[in-house]
């Protein structure tokens, strides 16, 4: 026992691969990135389809009308809403064909024979573009109304395509979930933010609910967390699940954002609740066609208050 | 302890052998694929790199969904190139070293296959399916490798329950 515990401890463990150098550079892009963003706020639900992405939007137009910069990480991947709303929806990235294998099941030997026997795209051709190695480190997030810098799954694939990897990735959960965390991280390290006064963050709906703690491990430092719930019995105690969720991560509860509270009846006052919203239709025209409502519509103004709110709860 | 043998274990990865003379003792070490796959989900190049990653390089690589091209053009893919080398090394060592002859022949076999299937996605009748779910979960993915393997071996574009069925007999 003595002997093996001494041949254990005289393992020096080298880093042959240099996988560990690597993972540290990731984080490091993303801390690097994530210190020129004062705030960062994520917008999240219990429930589905209560009106994170609305919230998120109308938000962010509210604090860029008082002059902030300000940036939204459309963290849905599956269900990439924002650039709609924001007008956006005909935009992309571009970044795309260097992705040429259509197929799936990349298995080591037979994965890398496709790769390099794949037709290069002229345009990808090595050094055809800036940047060491004929590669950009960095992309510019899209740029909306009022000056809104947005990243969104929307600018990579195509408007109705869903969201599909290769590799086992539907068979096995584990998988997908290393994927989705890896992308998040690449939207947090890969864009090119800049300075921002607010980075928002909409985040898909509870059911997946393993976004927050992929995020979070990224943003430890992030100031906190928007529910919005409906005011519907159901979705307020989903709502009361995802604070409790919330505070175990240790991420702040920074208020609730009461939608559609004309429909369900609103709650009982309290002083948790930064805003309620009532249906608008107008509000959503807005969102369906991607123009804003105009500062002086009754909505601007109520998310103007719940700007104004959140601003005296952020140190 | 010396190495004895490198052999082909499901068409996807690589079993090794080393035997001791002394104690007869036998040990088998076998590649396995899934690892390969998670150190892709992490965005590592294995050896490290000598140029920055390029912006979104994992989520581009791994996105089976169609992509947006509109020619911005970020990168080329970096694993290609990687790869490509590693082919030609590969080529350069043959007839020296057993694992390259044993890669070697995997990849030329692999190739035939997509050759044969045109690099086609394989798809899956509801019934064959179904059968996949009976399979544990952790070895699921790389049964479905396998079959998918097998299809493309055949020709066939879609896996049926027939196929699962000869599967079964294969590799059982
Ligand atoms: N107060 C409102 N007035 C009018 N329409 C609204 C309002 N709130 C949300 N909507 C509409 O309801 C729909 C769902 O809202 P939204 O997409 O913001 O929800 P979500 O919580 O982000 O959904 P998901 O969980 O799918 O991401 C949208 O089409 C939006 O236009
Ligand atoms: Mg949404």
């Amino acid at each position: 026992m003595t002997e093996l515990k001494s041949i254990l401890e005289n393992i020096t463990f080298k880093d042959d691969a240099k996988v560990q150098k690597q993972l540290v550079d990731q984080i490091l892009k993303v801390k690097h990135r994530l210190a020129q963003i004062r705030h960062k706020i994520f917008v999240m639900s219990g429930k589905g389809g209560v009106g994170k992405s609305t919230v998120t939007v109308q938000l962010a137009l509210a604090l860029a009308r008082k002059t902030f910069k300000v940036g939204i990480l459309d963290a849905d991947l599956n269900g990439p809403s924002i650039p709609h709303m924001l007008g956006l929806k005909d935009r992309g990235w571009g970044l795309g064909a260097s992705t040429l294998g259509s197929s799936g099941a990349p298995t080591g030997t037979r994965n890398s024979t496709r790769l390099s026997e794949a037709p290069i795209v002229p345009e990808l051709r090595e050094g055809a573009v800036e940047g060491a190695g004929g590669s950009r480190t960095q992309i510019d997030p899209v740029i909306g109304p009022l000056g809104i810098k947005v990243a969104s799954m929307a600018f990579l694939i195509k408007e109705t395509a869903p969201v599909r990897w290769k590799g086992p990735m539907d068979l096995t959960p584990v998988w997908l979930g290393m994927m989705e965390s890896s992308t998040l991280r690449e939207f947090l390290g890969d864009v090119a933010w800049g300075d921002l006064d607010f980075l928002l963050l909409d985040l898909p709906p509870g059911a997946a609910a393993d976004k927050p703690p992929a995020l979070y491990q990224y943003m430890p430092e992030m100031d906190g967390a928007l529910l919005v719930t409906t005011g519907s019995q159901v979705a307020q105690s989903v709502v009361e699940r995802s604070k409790q969720y919330a505070l175990d991560l240790g991420i702040r509860v920074l208020g609730v954002i009461q939608n559609l509270s004309n429909l369900f009846g609103s709650a009982a006052e309290n002083e948790e609740i930064l805003g309620r919203i009532p249906y608008d239709p107008q509000l959503a025209t807005s969102l369906d066609t991607g123009t804003p409502l105009p500062k002086h519509h009754p909505v601007s103004r109520l998310f103007e208050n719940i700007a104004g709110k959140l601003l005296k709860l952020l140190p | 302890m010396g190495f004895q043998k490198v052999e082909e274990t499901g068409g996807i990865g690589l079993g090794i052998t080393f035997h001791c003379p002394q104690c007869q003792a036998t040990f088998s070490m076998v590649t396995n694929p899934g690892e390969t796959q998670m150190v892709q989900a992490l965005g590592v190049t294995l050896g490290g790199r000598e140029t920055q990653p390029a912006a979104f390089e994992l989520t581009q690589s791994m996105l089976k969904t169609g992509v947006r091209g509109e020619g911005l053009g970020v990168s080329k893919n970096p694993q290609a190139q990687d790869e490509k080398s590693v082919k030609d090394t590969l080529k350069e060592s043959m007839g020296k070293c057993p694992f390259a002859n044993t890669v070697a022949d995997m990849t030329a076999k692999a190739d035939a296959v997509q050759q044969k299937s045109g690099g086609q996605e394989i798809l899956w009748t509801d019934g064959a399916l179904r059968r996949l779910e009976n399979v544990p979960l952790p070895v699921r993915s790389f049964a479905k490798q396998m079959i998918e393997t097998m299809a493309r071996e055949q020709g066939k574009p879609k896996v049926d329950e027939i196929l699962m069925d000869e599967a079964k007999t294969r590799f059982m």
